[in-house]
């Protein structure tokens, strides 16, 4: 290595990246075929020649990453499932263990964890798509060592990496750009939103299971606030970071009575904004009997709002129903929020 | 050979540059680049990446070195690689005898094929 240049030095940490095996059989080799590359190249040329050295290593590495997985798989194949399977537990404990943990322990922790938008945005999309991420690279590494065996050409993968490169870089893109547009009123993410749903009658009310909520409402302890309080409007005046079951056992001596009023507020939403949307929805608002549950969605888009994308994380959502006699109005920062306490108000009036 | 597949480009030319003596990967590089005229220029990482594989497929072989302090590592082709060259040279004959009968290849001035 006589002429090894300094900038040969990164391309020489660079092939760290290759196999371990695949380094220690020709790497030196590499260094000093590049550094004769070099040597030969006169004036200007030398910096094109760095270009394609630096230019062919992507491509070159991923490849042989794969083909190295691939090796594996056919050497050992149980041990790499094994290896597998023990890091997609591992990885996709949390993403299970975060919203079951939620259903059993109705927790301000859970809320933040699974929910809050940004956070779940970054993390919860992120564990399964690195347990896919796992078993796709060992699944491609074995086709292309099979290929490889059978004498047939793996040229194309070497030649379209950039276009697979950018593929997999559009999946989560496309879900994160999907999860911000459809999400209702949150710009959560489609994961989050979904285990969410499923798995935690709490946080994501559209999943809110009436039993839990006709536990907490017709408990001893809340019949005798009804007849402590009396009727009346009752307003709960909360913030976002509440629990809903704060919010109902908070309101929930005002059931059976004349109206009621649960007002979840976000700290951040401005007050005109509140009062346009308070406007929109009061106008919409007689409904007759029988409401259905799930035949709300109607009321939840605001055609008023010119600028939903940016409106859409801290809108307060209002409904004012007449259901089984009586007016009921719930305003909450979420579009689940608002289903949630108001399928929880309507069934136990 | 009908049931074999066909080498791909680069195996092709490396097994060609090899054929008539043992080198080592920078002297390969150039001689595939002068052999393919010019069309296929390799770098380190898609050379000794094919070099892997012929050597796998047990095409080529690594020479052992000669001194302690030789740090270049030379290629030949094997018994096995050199019979594989031919048949791959012999398929290319059988194609260009087919395509001189489909009067597919023009004859120049200067005698060479087009």
């Amino acid at each position: 290595m006589k002429n090894l240049s300094k900038s040969l030095g990164i391309y020489e940490s660079l092939l760290d990246l290759y196999p371990a095996s695949f380094k220690r059989q020709y790497g030196s080799q590499m260094i000093e075929a590049a550094d004769d590359m070099i040597s030969d190249a006169a004036g200007i040329d030398r910096i094109g020649v760095m270009i394609k050295l630096y230019a062919e290593l992507p491509a070159s590495i991923a490849y042989q990453r794969l083909i190295a997985d691939g090796t594996q798989i056919a050497r050992r194949p149980r041990q790499v499932v094994r290896r597998i399977v023990i890091t997609s537990l591992v990885v996709l404990t949390p993403f299970f263990a975060v919203p079951v943990f939620g259903y059993f322990h109705f927790h301000d922790a859970y809320f933040q964890l699974s929910v809050d938008r940004n956070f779940s945005l970054i993390w919860q999309l992120a564990l399964p798509l690195i347990t896919v991420y796992l078993i796709a690279k060992h699944l491609i590494g074995w086709s292309l060592y099979l290929r490889s065996k059978s004498g047939r050409s793996n040229a194309w993968i070497k030649k379209a990496w950039p276009l697979v490169a950018v593929g997999l870089m559009a999946v989560p893109l496309s879900l994160l750009a999907i999860s911000t547009l459809y999400s209702p009123s949150e710009n959560r993410s489609i994961v989050a939103s979904a285990v969410a749903q499923a798995t935690s009658p709490s946080h994501a009310c559209q999943a809110f299971p009436l039993e839990s909520a006709k536990k907490l409402l017709g408990s001893k302890a809340v019949m005798n606030n009804a007849r402590q309080y009396g009727s009346g409007e009752i307003r709960y005046d909360g913030i976002l970071s509440d629990t809903p079951d704060e919010i109902v056992s908070s309101c929930s001596y005002a059931i059976g009575f004349a109206s009621l009023i649960i007002q979840v507020s976000d700290p951040k939403n401005s007050a005109a904004q509140t009062a346009q949307r308070r406007d929109f929805f009061t106008n919409l608002a007689a409904v007759e009997e029988p409401i259905r549950v799930s035949g709300y969605d109607g009321f939840y888009t605001d055609p008023t709002d010119k600028n939903k994308a940016s409106n859409n994380s801290n809108q307060l959502t209002e409904l004012r129903l007449w259901a089984k006699g009586r007016w009921v109005e719930v305003s909450a920062s979420s579009l689940e929020m608002a289903i949630g306490a108001i399928n929880v108000v309507i069934n136990n009036l | 050979m009908h049931n074999q597949k066909l080498l791909t480009q680069v195996s092709f030319c490396m097994l060609l540059a090899l054929s008539l003596k043992p080198r080592h990967g920078y002297e390969l590089m150039k001689q595939i680049e002068v052999d393919s005229g010019g069309r296929i220029k390799l770098g380190p990482g898609a050379l000794y990446g094919n070099i892997k594989e012929l050597r796998q497929a047990g095409l080529i072989e690594e020479l052992s070195a000669t001194t302690s302090e030789q740090r270049r590592r030379y290629y030949q082709l094997t018994a096995k690689g050199r019979g594989r060259l031919q048949q791959e040279i012999t398929y290319f004959r059988e194609t260009v005898k087919i395509a001189e009968q489909r009067n597919l290849i023009i004859k120049t001035n200067e005698g060479t094929v087009s």
